[in-house]
This record gives C-alpha cells, sequence and structure tokens, in this order.
C-alpha cells in the first residue's frame, strides 16, 4: 500500500523508573476533569484510554500550557508550570501535536516551511537580530525536516492544503517532536493517517523515549495504545479510573474501567 | 531563480484581479451602452483625464497618496483576519488632529511642524481606532456594525467641530482657517499641477509595511494570525494582541493620510474633503492580497478614476459617480473571488477550455 514494508510492531523499552518528566497533581477544569493525578518518567510512553469526549483533549492541551486548569497544579521536572503559556512550555522543551491538524495544528495557507516553524519563530537561532526573521535558516531547517520526517512532496514551498492527511500530519510531527527535548504530548496522531505516517508516528515516539524524554499519548485506538504504551490511563468522563501496565493489561481489563463511571457499569 | 519566482501559483493569483477588473468594467460597460453611451468614448475619456496630460497625471499621484496608505491600512487588518471598514472616518477625524496643530501653533520651523502635525493626525486616527479596537477584542463586537457607526459619526463630529468651533468666517465654505505657512507640505512639482512630498510619505510607508510583513518575525506572527487563529493561538501567539495593533496601525494610516490631504493639498479642512478615501482602500487591499506592489498600482487605478471621472463627465456627459459604480462591482466580484480564483487556475493549467473533453473522458473512466 505504501510501496515498502511496514513495521507497526515496536519493541517497547522497559522503564528503569527514570525521573518523574510530568506531573499532575489533582488537576480539575472546569466541569470537564475531576482530579487528575498523575505522573509520567522519562523515557516512558503514557497512554490515555478512554471514550470520545472523556477529557482526553483538556487533559492533552493542559499538558502543552494550552488550557489553564481552573485548580490543581501541574509540574515539568520539579518546576511548577500550572500558570505558564503555550510559548513558555515549548522553551521548556514541551511539544504539542494537537487534535484537529488542520485547524489547530497547521495554517493550511502558508507553505511547508513556514508551517515547521509555527511556534517556534521567536527562538534566537531563526532571527536575526531581535526583530528580522532568518529566511535562510528557516529554509534549511525545513528541507532537513522534510528529508528527515519524509514529508511528500518535497518542497519546502508547497501549501500545506495541497499535502495529504498523513504528509499534513507528519509536518506536524516534524515540528513539534524535533523541538521538544523533555516532553511530546499526543492527542489522537495516527487519526486519519496512512499506515506510512502511522509507523513514522510510532519511530518518533519510539525514538524520542530512548533519547530519555517522555510522551502523553492519547489514542482512541486501545489495540495501538497496548502495542505502544508502557502504561495505560483509563479516562472516564473526567476522572482518572486508574492505570495499568501497557504489556500486561487486557482489553477486557481496560474497558471495564473505561465503563467505571457509568451507572451501568456492573452490567458491563 | 526569475523561473522559481513566475510560478503557475503565481500567475494564477495575479490574473485573478486582473479578471476581476475587467469583469466590472465590461458589466459598467453594459451599463453604459443601455442608457446610450458609448463605453469606449468614456473610458477613452476617462483614462486621457488621468494619464493623458502631465497635471492629469500629477492629480491622479496626488490622488493616489491617501487612497494608498488607506489601502496599507485595510491590507494590514486583513493580514491579522480582520476587515478594517473604519478607515474612513479615521481619516476624517485625524484631519481635524492636523488641522488644530497646523493651524494653531505657531511660530515652530517647518521641519518640526509639519512631521507634529502629521504626528498629531496619526494620534487622532488611532484614538479614533481604539473604540471599536476594545469593543472587537474585549467584548467581541461585530466590528462592521461599529465601524459604519463610527464613520458616520465621524463625519457629523467633523462637520460640527468646523461649524462650532474652527470655522473661517471670511469663507462661504464650510471650512477651517488656513494652515500656518510652516505647515504645509513642500511641493515637488508646482506646475502644470501640484505634487507634495506625500508621495514619498506614501511609499516610504509601503516599504516599512512589506518589510514587516515578509522579512520579520512579528510580521510572520501576524500573517499567521491572520490565516488561522486557532493554529496561531495553539502555538502561543498573542492573536488578540496582533489584531488590537493591527487596528491601531490602521487607524494612524488613516490620520496620516487626512493629515497629507490638509497639509498638502487644501491647507484647510473642508466639511467633507474626503470622497470616500477609506472606502477606496478596501476593494485594492483585498484585490491585491496586501501585496505592497499591488497596493501602489491599485492605488493609482483608483486615483486615476478619481481624477478622470471629471474629465468623463465633462466629455461624455457620463456621472462621475460612475466611479462608485466600478468600485460597487469590484467589491462584489471581489466577494465572488472564489470562481475568478478557480478560473484563472485553470487558464493558467490550460485546462479551462479542455474542461468539457476532460469531463467527458473522466464519465467514461467511471
Amino acid at each position: 500500500m505504501v510501496g515498502r514494508d511496514v513495521h507497526l510492531e515496536r519493541s517497547r523499552k522497559e522503564v528503569t523508573a527514570g525521573d518523574t518528566v510530568l506531573e499532575f497533581r489533582n488537576v480539575c477544569y472546569r466541569d470537564v476533569i475531576q482530579n487528575a493525578s498523575f505522573k509520567i518518567r522519562s523515557g516512558e510512553i503514557l497512554g490515555i484510554a478512554g471514550i470520545d469526549n472523556s477529557g482526553q483533549k483538556e487533559l492533552t492541551e493542559m499538558a502543552a500550557g494550552i488550557l489553564a486548569p481552573t485548580s490543581g497544579s501541574i509540574f515539568l521536572n520539579g518546576e511548577d508550570v500550572t500558570a505558564l503559556n503555550v510559548m513558555q512550555h515549548k522553551k521548556r522543551g514541551v511539544g504539542f501535536i494537537p487534535q484537529d491538524r488542520q485547524h489547530a495544528g497547521l495554517v493550511l495557507g502558508m507553505n511547508i516551511a513556514d508551517n515547521l516553524l509555527i511556534g517556534y519563530q521567536r527562538s534566537p537561532e531563526y532571527k536575526v537580530g531581535r526583530i528580522f526573521e532568518n529566511k535562510k535558516k528557516v529554509n534549511q531547517d525545513a528541507c532537513e525536516k522534510i528529508s528527515r520526517y519524509d514529508i511528500r512532496p518535497a518542497n519546502a514551498n508547497a501549501l500545506a492544503n495541497n499535502l495529504s492527511g498523513g504528509n499534513q500530519q507528519k509536518v506536524v510531527i516534524a515540528r513539534e517532536s524535533s523541538r521538544a527535548s523533555r516532553l511530546i504530548v499526543a492527542d489522537q496522531p495516527s487519526r486519519g493517517v496512512d499506515v506510512g505516517a502511522i509507523e513514522l508516528i510510532y519511530q518518533v515516539f519510539s525514538k524520542a523515549c530512548k533519547e530519555g524524554k517522555a510522551v502523553l499519548l492519547s489514542s482512541l485506538e486501545l489495540d495501538e495504545l497496548m502495542m505502544i504504551c508502557n502504561r495505560i490511563m483509563v479516562l472516564a468522563e473526567g476522572r482518572v479510573q486508574g492505570i495499568v501496565d501497557g504489556k500486561t493489561s487486557t482489553r477486557y481489563e481496560i474497558g471495564a474501567l473505561m465503563l467505571a463511571g457509568r451507572e451501568d457499569a456492573s452490567d458491563a | 531563480m526569475l523561473k522559481s519566482w513566475f510560478n503557475k501559483e503565481r500567475l494564477a493569483s495575479a490574473m485573478s484581479p486582473i479578471l476581476i477588473i475587467l469583469m466590472s468594467f465590461l458589466l459598467v460597460s453594459l451599463m453604459m451602452a443601455f442608457v446610450g453611451v458609448n463605453p469606449v468614448t468614456a473610458y477613452v475619456s476617462l483614462f486621457s483625464g488621468a494619464f493623458g496630460s502631465l497635471s492629469g497625471l500629477l492629480n491622479t499621484l496626488t490622488k493616489a497618496v491617501p487612497i494608498c496608505l488607506a489601502a496599507i491600512g485595510v491590507a494590514i487588518a486583513s493580514r491579522a483576519g480582520i476587515f478594517n471598514i473604519g478607515i474612513n472616518g479615521q481619516i476624517a477625524v485625524g484631519a481635524v488632529g492636523t488641522v488644530l496643530v497646523g493651524v494653531y501653533l505657531e511660530g515652530l520651523p517647518a521641519i518640526v511642524h509639519i512631521p507634529l502635525a502629521l504626528l498629531a493626525g496619526m494620534f487622532f486616527g488611532v484614538l479614533y481606532a481604539l473604540l471599536p479596537a476594545i469593543a472587537y477584542i474585549k467584548k467581541h463586537i461585530n466590528l462592521l456594525v461599529i465601524f459604519l457607526l463610527t464613520n458616520t459619526i465621524a463625519n457629523k463630529f467633523v462637520t460640527w467641530i468646523i461649524y462650532t468651533k474652527l470655522k473661517d468666517p471670511t469663507l462661504q465654505s464650510t471650512a477651517t482657517y488656513k494652515i500656518q505657512a510652516s505647515a504645509k507640505l513642500p511641493n515637488l512639482i508646482v506646475s502644470p499641477a501640484k505634487l507634495n512630498i506625500g508621495v514619498f510619505i506614501a511609499l516610504f510607508v509601503v516599504v516599512i509595511v512589506y518589510i514587516y510583513f515578509y522579512k520579520t518575525t512579528s510580521g510572520f506572527e501576524m500573517r499567521t494570525c491572520g490565516l488561522n487563529k486557532t493554529a496561531a493561538n495553539y502555538a502561543g501567539i498573542n492573536t488578540n494582541r496582533y489584531q488590537f495593533i493591527a487596528l491601531l496601525a490602521g487607524g494612524a494610516l488613516a490620520g496620516l493620510a487626512g493629515g497629507i490631504e490638509v497639509l498638502g493639498t487644501y491647507y484647510r479642512l473642508y466639511d467633507g474633503f474626503s470622497p470616500a478615501y477609506g472606502f477606496d482602500g478596501i476593494p485594492i487591499a483585498l484585490l491585491v492580497n496586501g501585496n505592497p506592489v499591488g497596493i501602489i498600482v491599485g492605488s493609482i487605478v483608483f486615483g486615476a478614476l478619481r481624477v478622470g471621472s471629471t474629465n468623463m463627465q465633462i466629455q461624455t456627459g457620463v456621472s462621475s459617480e460612475l466611479v462608485d459604480v466600478i468600485q460597487g462591482t469590484l467589491i462584489t466580484f471581489i466577494a465572488l473571488e472564489y470562481i475568478f480564483h478557480f478560473i484563472s487556475g485553470k487558464i493558467v493549467s490550460g485546462s479551462f477550455f479542455r474542461k468539457a473533453r476532460q469531463k467527458r473522458s473522466s464519465s467514461v473512466r467511471d
């Protein structure tokens, strides 16, 4: 289908209790998230499982600094980042792959080079002096990312609008993961993309883990989570129902937790 | 280098405004033919009035200056993703600021007086843009509505302030006192028509805006904000601040346009001095999609329409208000721009005339 062999199976790297990268302490967001507390250690992929609209979007957006929690605190490597904004999160090495790539992730009317820059345009390497943009560096950087992440067409001037869904997602992945030095937060990154791009996404995540970064991955695909995550956190109606081991847990176990918040859970 | 610049996408995007202009001229020709005027003679007299003589050309350039500044104001706003139609009112209020400094500050050397008067105009323009900008950013009040309201208020305010406070009693018409000699903009050419240094001011602004849009990080952020506000917010760009700044910058440029009109052309503030320059800016900025070179060309064309229409009225009897009709049709066609962009893309790629055949073959393939 993609003209080559695709290897989706990834060998899960065993986590040897790395440092805590991200910690949520009793985080609430309006009436969507209630008292979420969890930790992600470096070198670990923490999956978020749950029925759609269980609060995954809000949880990941809080982790990336886009939403501010209504109460509770968030710590990044021990530093309280609860009140920091997106830019400050990005500076601290948090990359975010939003759920809606066409509206939140990309500017479709811009070319690939510009889309690979958005959010990082303020970092000194892309500037000349205080106000000017370093176009040469931006293009050079774009070409390097296009070949590293296999974005097609391999033309930095192509409009994002003209790319396939998979390649659009690759642009977002390339932009965020290449700059995320501590944590990658991804909300349903494999939704609606081709299998070649999915393979690349898994590769990026497992490579990030090997480099000691942490990954927070929300997905609606249980199989995906069970395949690549070290631990899986199950959300139901905005509450953390439990955190299970990614390797040993069963679909039944996770499914039961997903429904735990419901009144008819006993029947399930 | 040239080849990569001159690609099909660029050609298609350049062709679409040309198609729009041609279509609106065609439609207006039909109207002229309908009322029994030969459209060719009308257009010939229109453009010979604007470009046919040196004085016509100079007048065209003078008229193009405020139009150009207004167009840039609209273009900045549209870059930031908002539609600024309040320029017209801000021009009038800005002119009041300039005339106050120009008339009542005495004894200053020209080198201080002129910039001070223009800055006062910009300040008044910004001040008048402040209320709509705050209302839009803080309370999400519809910009179109509030700008339409403030435009009307501005015109009435100018009439009121001239009548009650600033009117020169020796004049028949409603106008203020004449500005001090030290506040007059120097002329580059005096005969056969005047051309003041406002042309250079406008060009300078175009260059600054070009550099800002295409070379700076902040310009990149503003462009991101205009193309996709959601994505800009997700990237941590303060979109509200950029939209706010864009509205205030529009006010400043409008005030500058009004100030140049006062200091360079009339030397006093006449009631209703601006024949809707602010509204001329809108189709230009939208037609050329904020491209600075396009704005210069567009404002010269619109200046020509304003100057040549008088000539056309004298020679062919077609009312000079026809220019407003041309503008109206232009805006209507701009609203349909997607269709023109589609067609010009087809023409450039050469598939426009093969369409029928393509359709047939694709249905066969299915």
